[in-house]
């Protein structure tokens, strides 16, 4: 199990010719267009389960970001033909090494829950539905969002516009529709895939980074 | 931890780069390897948003409708998304419900949709009663433990009676264990409001991650932030008890409440012992083959005990 398709995969390599490039930023685009619609809406799920069975929340955190580095070193995703238990093989894996290097010795029941628990997901009609219901919960996401900031990602998709097109287009100046965006963007992926929301994160209001340029 | 997660939202949205704009994005994804992820994550959520701005229409839910049979813990996950998108559509029209008493027998543990698309999940031994009115949800907690998911209705406050305090919510989910020794109410969701039936009014908002503890003749609840060790109490709505760092002795009591067959500490100097582990709450036995393989505990079985005890000669 160790050795899935995600650990062997080598490193992307970077291509210097422009045309290379292009074509690496669609395929870039692609793999983000297919982790939105395949990965994404099951990591609320997987974040409940990792919850539930690692307790630990940093863990938890630390299995998903290497989830998403591992996903992004994929070349291709055509091999993968359930992304839900992909996603959940990967992290199962993960969670499992890290078990071994926790310093707390788990008792071992885990693995078998571990087992079971993955078979019985797997078969769950409700996952199906769970993965339809995504798109409604994006827009319900959307519709708790400011006027303002609903509109740049209209603008964003609708007109193909750039942050500063959208800037002049609004009257505003960039770094306002950056930060709304950002802000905006982080909240929803928040809303998205947190179980609930965490203590001391949940504060957005402000965005403090300044970005250098 | 997340602080890529900032950077990476600006990336993605940062589009189309220049070859400037692009020396810079190598540079910040050489700085650290999680970056990529992060980057990944971001542009995941930015075209996802995309489909929805573009997926356009009104937001169509369907109603769920109530499961026939015994809902599965599956369920139960996928209950709180449902639950919001249904809040937020604002479709849940239901029609004027009546009074319900509903009690679970020892190690039942209950999921119980109510009439207006919130749900209750009902511990082990617990009572409450219902009732739904057009202007009002009022659930009564007489013993015992319940979850609520509140669906969404700004209109009817949902209110739980727990004797010596009393919690309200529009659209949160919580939970509130009623004991001998007080009140407990966490939240995992939202926020509520919370107060102690007899303090003339004086309320305590909890956000999700805190729990506040009414004691009797206390006017005011001990308040604390505690969001795994919330989840990790709430093992039990999946079957489960989830131990960290615990004693043996309060193990061994949470196992007690959920079974029939008990769970008994003959050598009292066991109680102290520390455990960490996940086990199925119905499982005493399995509980105690771990206890004996990993804290040299001798395990004696009858059909209405598990007995504990120090083994005699330990093995080096």
């Amino acid at each position: 199990m160790e050795g899935d398709s995600a650990s062997r995969l080598t490193e992307i390599s970077r291509p210097s010719l422009l045309e290379d490039e292009r074509r690496e930023t669609t395929e870039r685009e692609a793999l983000a267009e297919w982790v939105g619609r395949e990965i994404l809406p099951h990591e609320r799920d997987l974040r409940l389960w990792l919850r539930r069975r690692l307790v630990a929340a940093a863990d938890v955190e630390d299995i998903v970001q290497e989830c998403y580095c591992r996903l992004a070193q994929l070349d291709d995703v055509a091999h993968v033909t359930t992304p839900r238990a992909y996603l959940f093989t990967m992290a199962r894996n993960l969670a499992q090494r890290q078990r071994k290097h926790a310093r707390v010795v788990r008792i071992e029941t885990l693995a078998e829950t571990f087992d079971s628990e993955w078979q019985s997901d797997q078969l769950s009609p409700e996952r199906f539905a769970a993965a339809r219901q995504e798109l409604e919960r994006v827009q319900a996401a959307l519709s708790t969002l400011p006027e303002r900031a609903r509109r740049i990602f209209l603008m964003r998709k609708v007109e193909g516009l750039t942050q500063k097109e959208i800037a002049v287009a609004m009257g505003v100046s960039e770094a306002v529709v950056e930060n709304d965006a950002s802000r905006s963007l982080r909240a929803i992926l928040k809303l998205i895939t947190e179980p609930e929301p965490e203590q001391g994160t949940q504060a957005d209001g402000g965005v403090t980074h300044a970005r250098s340029r | 931890m997340r602080d890529h997660a900032e950077e990476a939202a600006a990336w993605a949205l940062r589009h189309p780069l220049d070859a400037a704009g692009r020396a810079e994005l190598e540079a910040w994804l050489a700085e650290d390897r999680r970056h990529a992820g992060a980057l990944l994550r971001a542009q995941a959520g930015l075209s996802a948003i995309d489909r929805a701005v573009t997926g356009g229409g009104p937001i169509d839910v369907a109603p769920s409708p109530p499961p026939a049979t015994a809902p599965t813990r599956r369920w139960l996950l996928a209950a709180a998304g449902g639950a919001m998108a249904a809040g937020i559509a604002g479709i849940v029209a239901w029609p004027y419900l009546m009074v319900e008493r509903v009690t679970t027998a020892r190690g039942e543990i209950r999921r119980l949709p109510l009439a207006d698309g919130s749900v209750a999940t009902i511990d082990t031994s617990s009572t409450l009663r219902v009732a739904m009115a057009d202007d009002s949800r009022r659930i009564a907690l007489q013993e015992g433990q319940a979850w609520f998911q509140v669906a969404k209705d700004r209109k009817r406050p949902f209110v739980v009676d727990a004797g010596i305090a009393q919690v309200r919510a529009v659209g949160t989910a919580f939970s509130v264990r009623r004991t001998g020794s007080g009140v407990r109410v966490a939240v995992t969701e939202g926020r509520v409001a919370a107060w102690a039936t007899d303090s003339g009014g004086t309320m305590t908002i909890l956000e999700a991650g805190q729990s506040a503890t009414f004691r009797p003749g206390a006017a005011a609840p001990e308040i604390a932030t505690e969001p795994a060790a919330i989840e990790r109490s709430l093992a039990w709505r999946s079957g489960e008890i989830s131990l960290e760092n615990e004693t043996l002795g309060s193990a061994v009591e949470q196992f007690n409440r959920y079974n029939h067959q008990q769970l008994v500490i003959t050598d009292q100097d066991l109680a102290g012992a520390r455990l960490v582990g996940l086990f199925q709450i119905d499982r005493p036995a399995d509980f105690a083959a771990t206890l004996s393989a990993s804290l040299d505990v001798a395990v004696t079985t009858t059909p209405g005990e598990i007995r504990l005890a120090r083994k005699k000669n330990p093995l080096p």
